[in-house]
């Protein structure tokens, strides 16, 4: 128990380091703006395969559900409303946790195993501002704008489904959107996204930056980028959810 | 590669092992500590990730199912529907694929990065046989046990949050569970849990064997390997959730 203590603290120190070093992007700007660039392009398929296939998988069950009732005229605020609030933010978060999160993870450990980390600190320069500030602010950006992106699109692939498959009218469908996903709905999505985005760039960084041992270190980084990333999505989903249960419908805000 | 090479490789790998277990060549004793190390590695993760989704669902639907016909004495069957088509394979897949795939491609990348797979093929032994085929029938049992004792952790879960937050008492909760869920949805999860679970070892292992040189061979191989599988899963579950809206209707 202490020891998981300890590696918590070891967790929250790392983060604060690096999100109070937020300055130092200013300075390592070409390196941010590269890997910023990278992860984006590499990661863009990933997000609108995910956002496509979440959004008509929803779209597809919620049809079957409401179709017993003959409520398929709210089927478009229904399923978009379901998915950006809840299953459409942890499912892009678990794609992209090991698209843009175990790749980040496998880069710098490979750097910290081949001793390029070593090399730099050498030079008298501070790793943790050189490679890896950059990296995690890099990822946690990219990864907020590719969750939000992929919800947009998981609305796209829920209407396409529904469209092809079951002929609903999408003029319905569209106007539905728009009266039942409250702005509420949309904040909630948004600040998922946020901390999803700054959960995986956190996670990978530290894993990638405490890799030890060789070759087989790197591929137990990624895995445990992979795993604690995914693990801690739901939790953090569960947390947010929760707080905003209590906060927003038990006083009476709206 | 292009996708449709890797694809082909992948089903190679797969029909290969799978031959391998119909045949008998792969010794039982090894597919007993498989599904040990596999069941046992990511159960306590896969029964935490998809209780809190229970619990996360219901009170979603709970606002939902308000804001649509102004009253949720339905959600618990609505929301538990999906949990069990959709929600609990596809997580339970998703997190024994980051915990066990992303292992089985960093074991097999780093056996070919310091050539134990062909010292193998020089002593005659295949690598799928030996190393893929135990995985699989593994992957798939212990997707399938997973995914329903983290059905029924996240049942639980859902129904004392439904008690305790949503007002609810726990006659009617069970009542509307047992109308809307029938045994086809408990069936078309079990599928679903079989099929994803065996496409993991064979996903991880192309990645694994065909990776490149050096640590960062088996930083690319094992990234990959979760990426790819995390794709295929999500597809394959349009696919077969698409072939049941239309064999339902």
């Amino acid at each position: 128990m202490k020891q998981r203590l300890q590696h918590l603290n070891e967790h929250l120190n790392f983060f604060w380091n690096l999100f109070i070093r937020l300055p130092q992007v200013f300075v390592e700007r070409e390196e941010f703006l590269r890997q910023f660039a990278d992860v984006g392009i590499r990661s863009l398929s990933t997000t609108v395969t995910a956002g496509i296939f979440t959004g008509a998988i929803m779209a597809l069950q919620f049809h079957l559900q409401l179709k017993d009732f003959g409520a398929e005229s709210v089927l478009g605020g229904l399923n978009t409303s379901g998915t950006i609030r809840e299953v459409g933010p942890i499912l892009i978060a678990f794609m992209l946790a090991g698209k843009v999160g175990a790749f980040t993870s496998a880069e710098l450990g490979t750097m910290k195993v081949t001793d390029q980390i070593q090399a730099v600190r050498c030079l008298g320069i501070d790793p943790i501002s050189f490679f890896v500030v950059p990296r995690f602010w890099a990822v946690a950006l990219n990864s907020i704008l590719l969750l939000v992106f992929g919800l947009v699109i998981s609305v796209i692939g829920g209407l396409l489904a529904v469209w092809v498959s079951a002929g609903i009218n999408p003029d319905q469908y569209l106007l539905m959107i728009a009266r039942f996903t409250s702005t509420e709905s949309l904040a909630l999505a948004i600040s998922k996204s946020v901390i999803f985005g700054l959960l995986m760039g956190h996670i990978c960084c530290a894993n990638g930056y405490w890799t030890e041992g060789g070759t087989q270190g790197v591929g137990l980084a990624v895995k445990k980028t992979a795993v604690q990333s995914m693990v801690s999505i739901v939790l953090a989903d569960f947390f947010v959810s929760w707080i905003v249960e209590l906060v927003v419908r038990s006083g009476d805000f709206r | 590669m292009n996708v449709f090479q890797r694809c082909a490789d992948t089903l190679r790998i797969l029909f290969k092992s799978i031959s391998a277990l119909l045949s008998g060549r792969t010794s039982s004793k090894e597919i007993w500590k498989q599904l040990y190390e596999f069941g046992n590695s990511s159960i306590g993760i896969v029964v935490l990730c998809v209780t809190f989704m229970g619990i996360i669902l219901i009170s979603e639907y709970s606002y939902h199912m308000k804001l649509v016909i102004g009253n949720d004495s339905m959600i618990p069957g609505f929301a538990m529907i999906l949990l069990i088509r959709e929600l609990a394979p596809i997580v339970g897949a998703l997190l024994i694929t980051s915990k066990m795939g992303a292992s089985i491609a960093a074991e097999l990348a780093a056996m070919k990065n310091t050539e134990q797979i062909d010292a193998y093929r020089l002593l005659g032994l295949d690598i799928v046989e030996l190393y893929v085929a135990p995985r699989t029938v593994a992957s798939a049992l212990s997707a399938w046990a997973l995914s329903t004792i983290s059905l029924a952790f996240a049942i639980m879960g859902a129904w004392i949050a439904a008690v305790v937050f949503l007002n609810f008492s726990t006659g009617p909760f069970f009542q509307s569970l047992f109308v809307f869920v029938s045994g086809k949805d408990l069936l078309l999860m079990s599928l679903k849990a079989i099929i994803f679970g065996s496409c993991i070892p064979a996903i991880s292992a192309h990645y694994g064997l065909n990776a490149s040189f050096g640590a960062e061979g088996v930083g690319h191989a094992t990234t990959d390997a979760v990426v790819g599988n995390s794709i295929t899963i999500i597809v394959m579950d349009f696919v077969i959730t698409y072939l049941y809206a239309v064999a339902t209707t």
